[in-house]
């Protein structure tokens, strides 16, 4: 047999390992690292409260309401007499808690639709994109308001509600990337293959389409947790003993003017800091999986 | 020859595309040919003869204007993508850019899979061994199986292709401009594998290409195309060796001959290929044929069966002034003309 085009294998690249990735990330994007641990150095501490929490966050110490940060209370204590450090520490359960799976809840939804109206086109295309265009006539705290406020405050329902309401985000994102692939050669090669659409969407369209999605997931969890402290601070969504950063700030909101800061305050701090965390991290990832977008900003 | 004796019968096949402001382009008008089992036809053409829009009508990626396309025996034309899919595993493609032929996010080996997996009924240990025959029958090295396309180069890229189409011994298979793409070094390789493949394997093949050389040397007959329309079909020496449409030959004298000592008349066709929003009344090469008459620009000729299989759609074949060789316009390398021979400033 006649030799061809000679070829030579070269060797496997190296595995690297987790901690020489995340270096690697550090020097790429310093916004996305600092992000990240933020958002690590609270998932932990969601994860972890329970132990390292010194009261019972919803315990009520009568005769210490109201009393300023101390060695016994490093945080204070709020108006009913509860501990602000075990609470704000606790919080953060919820925090991740509803931001997780909402956010997860908008991806199942928002990526699979957008596959699948972007590469069918034609009226269920038309109809999707118009309905989600209406969606955002509304401002999105309206609507989550007074869904939550028909349907019954719940975990369950705040959750479902952030994450339906978000989900058009995923689909608009999927959808302007499959529209660009749908006529490349390689999904028309599929085609001539042989695939069956659902083949063609959930491997080779889901592969090449998310990247941009995936870099949302960050922002848009940051969107939830924002989301749901804003509920709370209304009153709807968590309801009132349960430790929750919306609902604790609104209850310092009540003290502030008293001069109370430190009921109000330290859930503040708390919720800027893991919204900025996941900003940061999403705004990162962005620029990691958008060279264009990064040499914008040079 | 009968419809029964070819794997694939074009019939009148005509494609239009909206050209935008209530145009239209007609990019494919009233093809016929036929393919038979194991034959290579090679189809020659311009770019924006309508060769490709063919290629893909065929196989289904996109839908006949009218005419009807039969594929053994049964009428696949416009047939839903359901339906056709069952057809996919005898029916292939190869598509002219490879780089952008394979999925970016799917190792080699998966991509060769693929039509395994959909069409047949074979366990993992049984693909796994048919991809690495495949991989044997286009020449690409095993090692390259577990790369990501963007790995390999352009002529790898395209013996992986060409695998993934040959995966289920389809019966025919449109190579779409395999190596014009490529290298000249690369495409000599590839056109050396399909060759072997030729008479290794039996399957039919449409070869599109713009290039005669490449074409002349892998096709058992040959279809020339202009402006979406059959001008010459037959057999490959015979359309080679006596070309009988004017553009056909204008085709030929342009192509180099190995030997640069044959005195060869040279015809440098001017003009471009009329627009294919509005095509010609008449003939569509009358307006850069050297031997074009009154009547060229207003009739539209049929084909003349010249001997056995070779056909050709000229006017003036009938009266044997087909031959460009004559035309006194355009002669032979010594006497260049200087004269003007353009589609709209000339008189026949």
């Amino acid at each position: 047999m006649t030799t061809f085009e000679n070829f030579r294998v070269e060797a496997e690249p190296p595995e690297y390992s987790v901690g020489r990735r995340m270096i690697g990330l550090a020097r790429r994007s310093g916004t996305a690292t600092i992000g990240l641990a933020v958002v690590v150095v609270f998932g932990v501490v969601a994860l972890i409260a329970p132990l390292i929490i010194p009261y019972d966050p919803v315990a009520i110490f009568t005769d210490r309401l109201l009393q300023p940060p101390s060695a016994t209370h490093w945080f204070g204590t709020d108006g009913n007499g509860m501990d602000v450090f075990s609470r704000v520490l606790y919080a953060a359960r919820y925090a991740f808690g509803v931001a997780v799976p909402a956010v997860t809840i908008s991806v199942l939804i928002g990526v699979p639709l957008g596959l699948l109206t972007g590469y069918r086109g034609g009226m269920f295309d038309e109809v999707t994109v118009r309905f989600m265009d209406s969606l955002r006539v509304f401002p999105l705290i309206v609507l989550a308001l007074a869904v939550v406020a028909a349907t019954g405050q719940s975990l369950l329902n705040v959750i479902l509600i952030i994450g339906i309401l978000d989900s058009p985000v995923f689909v608009r994102l999927v959808r302007a990337e499959v529209l660009q692939l749908r006529s490349s050669t390689f999904v028309e090669a599929a085609v001539a293959t042989g695939n069956p659409v659902r083949r063609i969407l959930f491997v080779h369209l889901l592969l090449n389409s998310t990247k941009g999605a995936m870099a949302q997931v960050a922002v848009r969890a940051a969107w939830a947790v924002r989301i749901m402290a804003t509920l709370a601070f209304f009153g709807v969504g968590i309801e009132a003993p349960t430790p929750e950063w919306g609902s604790m700030i609104r209850q310092g909101a009540e003290y502030m003017a008293t001069g109370q800061w430190w009921v109000g305050v330290f859930p503040g701090v708390a919720l800027i800091l893991l919204v900025l965390g996941f900003n940061m991290m999403g705004d990162g990832l962005q620029d990691l999986f958008d060279p264009r977008r990064r040499a914008e900003k040079r | 020859m009968s419809p029964g004796d070819s794997i694939l019968d074009v019939q009148n096949l005509s494609k239009f595309f909206p050209g935008g402001r209530g145009t239209t382009i007609h990019a494919v008008n009233d093809v016929s040919f036929a393919i038979r089992p194991g034959e290579i036809l090679g189809m020659v053409g311009e770019s924006g003869s309508g060769k490709s829009t063919i290629g893909r009508a065929i196989v289904g990626l996109a839908h006949a204007t009218s005419g009807q396309i039969i594929f053994r025996g049964q009428d696949i034309t416009g047939l839903p993508e359901k339906k056709f899919r069952g057809l996919r595993k005898d029916l292939q493609i190869v598509f002219q850019d490879p780089w952008g032929a394979l999925n970016p996010r799917l190792k080699v080996r998966t991509i060769v899979e693929e039509p395994l997996r959909l069409h047949t009924q074979m366990n993992a240990t049984d693909r796994r061994r048919r991809v690495e025959e495949l991989a044997q029958l286009v020449r690409l090295n095993a090692g390259l199986l577990t790369r990501y396309p963007n790995e390999l180069s352009g002529g790898q890229l395209q013996r992986v292709c060409i695998a993934r189409a040959l995966a289920t011994n389809p019966e025919l298979i449109v190579l779409d401009e395999p190596t014009s793409s490529l290298d000249l070094s690369v495409r000599a390789g590839i056109l050396r594998l399909l060759l072997e493949l030729r008479t290794e394997t039996s399957i039919a093949m449409l070869f599109i290409s713009h290039d005669l050389g490449t074409v002349r040397l892998i096709s058992d007959r040959i279809v020339v195309i202009y402006l979406g329309r059959i001008v010459e079909q037959g057999p490959t020496e015979q359309v080679f060796k006596a070309p009988a449409h004017p553009y056909t030959q204008a085709l030929l004298s342009a192509h180099l001959p190995p030997d640069p000592a044959i005195d060869q008349g040279r015809h440098i066709l001017e003009g471009e290929i009329p627009s294919s929003v509005t095509l010609p009344e008449g003939c569509f090469f009358a307006g850069r044929c050297p031997v074009a008459v009154e009547a060229c620009s207003h009739q539209r000729p049929t084909m003349v069966t010249l001997d056995g299989d070779h056909q050709a759609a000229c006017l003036r074949i009938s009266e044997g002034a087909n031959s460009i060789g004559d035309a006194p316009i355009l002669g032979g390398p010594k006497q260049v003309s200087a004269q003007s021979n353009t589609a709209s400033g000339r008189t026949p």
